[in-house]
């Protein structure tokens, strides 16, 4: 049970240039949406990070490792023929848009209050686009990569 | 003897004439009377802090903070220009120490229902949601009523997607303070978060009648104005569900295209392709446009 003289220990730390927003919703989604469940994670623990959350949200980087690798290695083991009937030769590109958009979904849902917090507020989130490039580029290599590699 | 008694008369009724303009908003003559009456009395304490007030009411900060440091040199006890250093240092974005003054003050006056309000305003600026609702908590613990501490907890209940009547401390802010600049405020949030804007831009049109300087105020009128402006209609879904109808949206053309590409005439998919890609392009770009434009 938390007590009064606990509600009266300094939360921001020392350091005058602490984050206070978090990157917008648009970055998530655009990160997520070209870059993959993996872009999308970095922004999203980028954000953890910024709200001292890490130690919370760590399984969200892990789900965006199986939501990568897991559909590569079905996709690699000619699982994915029935998605190809339907979908013809993007399909690969198809499932990978679905999984960054349906990641990016749960990363909205878990961040959810403090996406709230910042709009009720007017707070500026930082600009995203020198982490938004670098993730959707990480995330884009990756994917290559093990696509590559398991095939 | 009688000239002195005589000048802590006059003091008192000066310092008694600025409040009593400070608190009814009328800062041009609240200055005048503390610039009058510093001439005379520089050392009076309240007329500096009044004077760092106005300043502060006036959006002058750096002037404010100028005049909130020299008097807490003077008098590092004060309450007033403790708690007014601590909204302007919040202000310059100085939140550390922001925080230590807010503590500090916490520790001297633990029943003020007023600090655990700024306390938790700074929390919740800094996206510490849980502190700034057990700090709203404490505060109304101290005083039920308390219009700082409840328009805290109904913000907080509205991030937490609990407005209108299902949050207990808007009502009580409505039932209790109803004409407190606030609640009205407050009541525009919870009209937008529940959809309805329209009712939200005529409460904000309101405030922003009886506050023409209010920046963002200003902000929130031209918001609401573009939200419920007609050119936004198509983007309805999106308007009212946020990022999850974003996504649906773009999920069910992205796959409804794809498996297109085999059911539907080449001719009729690349119309439907386009007017997808200008859905996407007005989506993104016409909000904001609009908001440059009113």
């Amino acid at each position: 049970m938390e007590t009064r003289d606990d509600l009266l220990q300094p939360t921001l730390g020392h350091r005058d240039s602490r984050a206070t927003s978090i990157y917008s919703p648009q970055t998530g989604y655009l990160v997520s949406f070209f870059g993959g469940p993996l872009a999308g994670a970095a922004i999203a623990l980028a954000n953890s990070y910024r709200l001292k959350r890490l130690g919370s949200d760590w399984p969200l980087g892990l789900l965006a490792v199986a939501a990568t690798a897991g559909p590569s290695w079905w996709w690699s083991r000619g699982g994915a023929h029935w998605i190809t009937a339907y979908a013809g030769g993007a399909a690969r590109e198809l499932i990978f848009r679905v999984l960054g958009l349906g990641f990016f979904a749960v990363v909205y849902g878990w961040h959810r209050q403090y996406y709230r917090n910042m709009t009720f507020l007017g707070l500026t989130p930082p600009s995203g686009w020198l982490i938004g490039i670098a993730a959707v580029v990480g995330g884009l290599a990756v994917n290559i990569g093990l696509a590559t590699v398991l095939s | 003897m009688s000239g002195d008694s005589g000048g802590t008369q006059e003091l008192a009724v000066i310092e008694h004439t600025a409040r009593a303009l400070v608190e009814r908003r009328r800062y041009s003559q609240a200055q005048i009377t503390v610039g009058r009456g510093l001439k005379d009395f520089p050392e009076s304490v309240e007329l500096q802090y009044l004077a760092a007030f106005i300043d502060q009411a006036c959006e002058r900060p750096e002037q404010a903070m100028q005049a909130v440091r020299a008097l807490l040199s003077q008098a590092p006890q004060h309450y007033g220009a403790r708690t007014l250093y601590a909204h302007l240092l919040q202000g310059a974005k100085q939140l550390a120490e922001a925080e230590r003054v807010w503590i500090d003050l916490l520790r001297d006056y633990p029943q003020s229902a007023d600090c655990f309000a700024g306390y938790g305003e700074l929390m919740l600026r800094t996206l510490n949601l849980e502190k700034a609702r057990r700090l709203a908590e404490e505060g109304l613990r101290e005083s039920p009523d308390h219009a700082g501490c409840l328009y805290l907890a109904a913000m907080i209940d509205l991030i937490r997607n609990r407005g209108g009547a299902q949050s207990e401390h808007l009502q009580r802010m409505l039932r209790e303070h109803p004409e407190h600049f606030r609640s009205a405020l407050a009541l525009v949030l919870a009209l937008s978060a529940k959809g309805d804007d329209r009712g939200a831009l005529r409460i904000a049109q309101e405030l922003l009648r009886h506050q023409p300087d209010s920046r963002h105020l200003l902000t929130l009128v031209r918001n609401l104005k573009a939200r419920t402006h007609w050119s936004m209609l198509p983007l309805y879904p999106m308007q009212r569900w946020g990022w999850s109808a974003a996504i649906a949206i773009t999920l069910f053309a992205i796959i409804g295209l794809s498996v297109g590409q085999r059911a539907l005439p080449p001719s009729v998919l690349e119309t439907l392709t386009w007017i997808w890609l200008a859905y996407v392009v007005y989506s993104w770009t016409w909000p904001r446009l609009l908001r440059r434009f009113i």
